[in-house]
């Protein structure tokens, strides 16, 4: 089974990347995170505010049932999102939690549903701006 | 007064007398001096073989009776002085019977049969130098440690204007740096004019470094003792290349040179991008000072275990100098590359629009990500490395301090 945790989309949401001169004050991202919180709390989940994180953008931490998990929105033009599982125990392993795979396959419907979203395309972490071309789900068997 | 046995017969000087014409007094004063002049030929052996270290001159001492052999060789052997156990010179004091009282090490400590066992000192030799690889690993780290030290020593006096007029005539840091580099120039001119004088050098430096490694590069001892310390430092002498050539992959070298003050300097001017080929406006983005929020060691997601209350770490925490990768005087094209290597979550950003906008991708630059071992150590915190490494390098300067200087090779 092949699990792809990092997406990447253009959006119709408002750009929040804020300039001044020479100097990023403050990263884009947040109007992704803030949308993409809402419909995690619409699939059950129980979202923390956002933080902000500088140069990564704007992060998420989020409990699915036990499950810890954890969201990071990244502008760069476009938009890089990775939705993970924070057990480093299983990212050792190399193995997925169930819930973890239920609600990124629940997210991953939202996000090709919803309109304000766009070309939204699936990879995984080592594939990511290296020109491989993304998968429609983020889940496949192989 | 050179002398050397040929079956019964001592041969010393000028005089070659057979047993049968000796008393039992002059027989045993002959023994003596027989083990005596073994002790001070294996001396002049061991002397024979360290200067070949220095030459570079290959020698046969793979067995200790080719050190004695070798000895036997040496022309022009010096006796001894009289203090030393090893030595023989016909001036020492005799006793009542004009037996020397004083002379070869076999004359006062008689060798065990295990001295005597190869096999047993092989073992021994094995275990030895196994049980010198962690802590020559650890002396490696100290000596890392000990280099940074003198290194910032050094940088220090160099930019102290002062320095010249408190050191003594000759010994100011910047008469040493030109000292070193009137030394490079002599020495090229000396190898331009003398081209085997480099392979000399280098074949010398090549054996100094395998008889360091090598327990075969170098004479066994005589004891089981003396044969354990020397695989023990051969064992250090692993550990600590082992571990130089692991911080070569990871670091460690980068640290030595005292690389981050370098960067530090180099960090100014687009120059530095431009010359790899980025764009203009990048590379112009790249020089501007990094002012950004760092790289957190301790992610900001990471949650404290439940015995601990759970919930995020504090801010405290993570934003601390001990969990907060932010160096001082860096460029943003420097950090963001280093923050790009260490976090596996950071792979680019947005160019401000001051020059020209856009996006940038680590990979499309050619950066590459550390392995999980090289994150841990570039993405750690100079002060988080000192506080972990303190265990190890205090080890090292332990071993270093306790072990240093005994024993060969």
């Amino acid at each position: 089974m092949i699990v792809r945790s990092c997406a990447t989309f253009t959006t119709d949401l408002p750009d929040d990347h804020i300039e001044d001169g020479a100097e990023i004050i403050q990263f884009g991202g947040k109007s992704v995170a803030e949308a993409i919180s809402e419909i995690l709390t619409r699939l059950g989940c129980a979202v923390a505010p956002l933080r902000y994180a500088d140069e990564h953008g704007w992060e998420l931490d989020i409990k699915f049932g036990k499950r810890s998990l954890w969201c990071q929105v990244t502008f760069m033009e476009f938009y890089l999102v990775f939705f993970e599982d924070k057990s480093w125990i299983n990212e050792l392993l190399g193995r997925h939690h169930h819930l973890y795979l239920d609600i990124l396959k629940r997210l991953a419907q939202e996000l090709g549903q919803d309109l304000r979203f766009h070309d939204v395309l699936w990879f995984l972490r080592d594939e990511v701006l290296t020109g491989v071309a993304g998968s429609k789900e983020p889940i496949s068997a192989n | 007064m050179a002398g050397y046995q040929v079956g019964n017969r001592v041969r010393v000087g000028a005089f070659d007398l057979s047993d049968d014409d000796l008393s039992p007094d002059e027989w045993m004063a002959r023994r003596n001096a027989q083990v005596a002049q073994r002790g001070r030929a294996e001396l002049a052996g061991r002397q024979a073989w360290a200067d070949s270290i220095r030459t570079g001159r290959s020698v046969n001492a793979s067995q200790p009776s080719h050190v004695t052999a070798l000895g036997m060789t040496v022309p022009n052997r010096q006796p001894a002085p009289t203090n030393l156990s090893r030595g023989y010179n016909p001036n020492e004091p005799r006793d009542e019977h004009g037996r020397w009282t004083t002379g070869g090490t076999s004359a006062s400590q008689p060798p065990s049969w295990l001295d005597r066992s190869p096999g047993a000192k092989a073992i021994v030799g094995d275990a030895a130098r196994a049980a010198g690889l962690v802590p020559g690993a650890a002396r490696g780290a100290w000596h890392t440690v000990e280099d940074i030290g003198h290194g910032l020593h050094f940088f220090g006096r160099l930019v102290d204007p002062y320095d010249a007029e408190t050191s003594p005539r000759g010994e100011a840091a910047w008469d040493k740096v030109f000292h070193a580099g009137k030394g490079v120039v002599d020495y090229t001119t000396n190898a331009i004019s003398n081209p085997k004088a480099i392979a000399n050098d280098v074949g010398a430096g090549l054996r100094r470094f395998q008889v360091k490694i090598d327990p075969a590069a170098s004479p066994p001892a005589s004891t089981l003792a003396d044969e354990a310390a020397r695989n023990f430092n051969i064992g250090l002498n692993r550990g600590e290349t082992a571990f130089d050539a692991v911080s070569l992959l990871y670091g460690g070298a980068e640290a030595k040179g005292l690389a981050e003050l370098g960067r530090i300097s180099e960090g100014v001017g687009a120059a530095k991008y431009l010359a790899r080929g980025y764009p203009k406006g990048l590379s112009e983005y790249f020089a501007t000072p990094y002012e950004g929020g760092g790289h957190h060691f301790l992610p900001q997601r990471t949650e404290l275990p439940a015995w601990l209350g759970g919930g995020p770490v504090p801010p405290v925490i993570s934003n601390s100098p001990l969990f907060l990768l932010k160096p001082p005087n860096m460029s943003t094209g420097d950090f963001l590359e280093r923050h790009f290597q260490v976090d596996p979550h950071y792979y680019g950003g947005k160019i401000p629009k001051e020059f020209g906008g856009g996006r940038w991708s680590g990979k499309k630059l050619g950066w590459q990500k550390h392995d999980r071992l090289g994150r841990l150590w570039y993405g750690s915190p100079a002060p988080l490395k000192a506080v972990t490494g303190a265990g190890v390098v205090g080890a090292g300067a332990a071993v270093d301090q306790v072990w240093n200087g005994k024993g060969p090779p």
